[in-house]
């Protein structure tokens, strides 16, 4: 039954093996070409990638090297904030727990809070 | 006497004329199918932004006598008939003569130009880190478009044309988009069945995948946490988007449009200094234009064109294709976890089928289903990415073979 329904289907546009033969034959060079076109963005990105942070590299090491102080993380640099206000935050949260896990209530002497690093944290709200 | 006849007489033609009287059953159980979109867009929160509008063009379409859409004068037979030259898209002249607001919406359809506008969007919303961070991954979103493929060979078997095959194969991307940009093109016919179709599938898929995902899993593999991924520069972003728009535009360029596009939003967004055109890209604009495509492309689907049998195939077609499409991701990331010893999750493939951000939420649910410490998210949004990528790539391969 479902052969007789397929065959009154393909009347039309030629016998069911020559259909079998262009589909597969279309399926297989369709899905080759999209894995080939996506294996060469993966090593664009890959050299893309290797290049940019070999050149990084390079420039942090050659500050190093020259005693140069001011290598600043990318993603710091882009935000130009007085990150004192913050330090003094993140101080008195930690002291607050510290002391509070204590239980006597004095402020927790043992740290000093030099410098905070920023991440980039991806955004993974877009949608279609 | 007189008078009340009189009333009644008119009350009687009125009635005669009215949409009750000179409907025919296809309009009204295309209005009931309507209802039904208006249901799962409102109660059940299927895609709704897409589904609202689309279910509302089949509405308005399907209104007997309002004639809001003139579909015979985008009919290569008719515009023949008019005397128009071969190839002409659309009988111009009567179009602009007695064409309504929908006829003009449509040719927003017709000549191309909504679906790559939705992607100009779409790349202003996407971050690509998480696939620079991990660029294997545009692998799964390769593998996951075998179920494009699939359904192109099923539905050449079960008596459709190549182009409409290939269109049909096309909801296997997940990719709304997409599948309106190639059908336009080859199979402009089922435009209206083939974009509900996709639609309702992209809002189904965390009811098609999971099974699917189980299915094909070890409990072992879907428990491996993966390692955090690498913070990208800023250079490598802004770069990507330049450098895939010259290697696919080169390769095939009938993914131009639509990679294109998705590029250039995405260029906007990582360059920085094109704030304005961020915000637009990715709110106003393509808010806009979802509602243009929306209502025209529901306006498509009138009773006489979606009542048929190849709709029923279409639909039970675009289930095959999204299937396929989550078993190639699936397989493909168990390679991967063969490959790496353990360290990719295969969950993560399924992400590949584009549909963003659904797909990478799926993966992350069943990844915390089997393993609660599990946070796949970020993993899964790398072939999420690259699934987009993947089927506009199908697109313009479908296009140019079939063309």
């Amino acid at each position: 039954m479902p052969l007789l329904f397929l065959q009154s289907w393909t009347k039309e546009f030629g016998t069911l093996s020559e259909k079998t033969f262009l589909g597969s034959t279309m399926a297989l060079v369709g899905i080759s070409i999209v894995f080939i076109m996506l294996v060469v963005i993966v090593f664009s990105i890959f050299l893309m990638s290797s290049v940019i942070n070999k050149r990084k590299k390079k420039l942090i090491s050659t500050e190093l090297l020259t005693g140069d102080a001011g290598i600043i993380d990318e993603t710091i640099a882009a935000t130009d904030h007085d990150d004192n206000e913050l330090i003094a935050v993140i101080t008195a949260a930690i002291a607050m727990i510290s002391s509070s896990e204590e239980g006597n209530g004095a402020p927790y002497p043992g740290f000093k809070v030099r410098s905070i690093k920023r991440t980039r944290f991806y955004n993974i709200e877009s949608d279609l | 006497m007189e008078i009340i006849n009189a009333f009644f007489d008119t009350l009687l033609k009125l009635w005669n004329t009215s949409g009750f009287m000179t409907g025919n059953w296809q309009q009204f159980a295309m209005i009931a199918i309507a209802c039904l979109l208006f249901f799962l867009a409102v109660v059940k929160k299927f895609e709704p932004l897409l589904l609202l509008p689309i279910a509302f063009g089949i509405l308005l379409a399907n209104i007997p006598g309002a004639n809001v859409i003139h579909m015979e004068y985008f009919d290569p037979k008719v515009i023949a008939d008019l005397g128009y030259q071969k190839g002409t898209l659309f009988a111009f002249k009567e179009l602009f003569a007695n064409g309504g607001l929908l006829d003009i919406l449509y040719l927003g359809v017709k000549l191309g130009i909504y679906p790559p506008l939705i992607f100009l969007g779409i790349g202003a919303m996407t971050d690509f880190g998480p696939l620079l961070a991990n660029p294997k991954s545009l692998l799964l979103g390769a593998a996951a478009q075998l179920g494009i493929f699939v359904a192109f060979m099923l539905a050449l078997l079960v008596g459709f044309t190549p182009q409409e095959a290939g269109s049909i194969g096309i909801i296997g991307g997940a990719d709304g988009p997409t599948a309106i940009f190639v059908t336009k093109t080859l199979a402009p016919h089922l435009l209206g069945p083939i974009a509900i179709a996709a639609y309702s599938y992209m809002a189904l898929v965390p009811v098609i995948q999971p099974p699917f995902m189980r299915l094909l899993t070890t409990r072992k593999e879907r428990e491996v946490v993966m390692d955090q991924l690498r913070e990208v520069s800023k250079t490598e972003r802004i770069l990507f988007p330049i450098i895939v728009t010259i290697l696919v535009s080169l390769l095939i360029p009938d993914a131009t449009p639509l990679v294109g596009m998705l590029m250039l939003g995405n260029l906007f967004r990582e360059s920085g200094v094109v704030d304005r055109l961020t915000k637009t890209a990715s709110n106003e604009l393509i808010n806009i234009i979802t509602i243009l495509l929306g209502v025209s492309v529901g306006a498509t689907a009138t009773g006489s064109t979606f009542l048929k049998l190849q709709t029923i195939l279409i639909i039970i077609l675009g289930v095959i294709a999204f299937s396929f499409g989550t078993i190639g991701g699936v397989l493909f990331g168990k390679i991967m976890y063969i490959t790496s010893k353990g360290k990719v999750n295969p969950l993560i493939g399924s992400a590949g089928v584009s549909a963003v951000p659904m797909a990478a939420r799926v993966s992350q649910l069943e990844g915390q289903r089997a393993n609660p410490g599990n946070f796949l998210l970020m993993h899964a949004m790398g072939p999420n990415v690259a699934g987009v990528i993947g089927s506009a790539v199908a697109a313009g391969i479908l296009l140019s073979l079939l063309k």
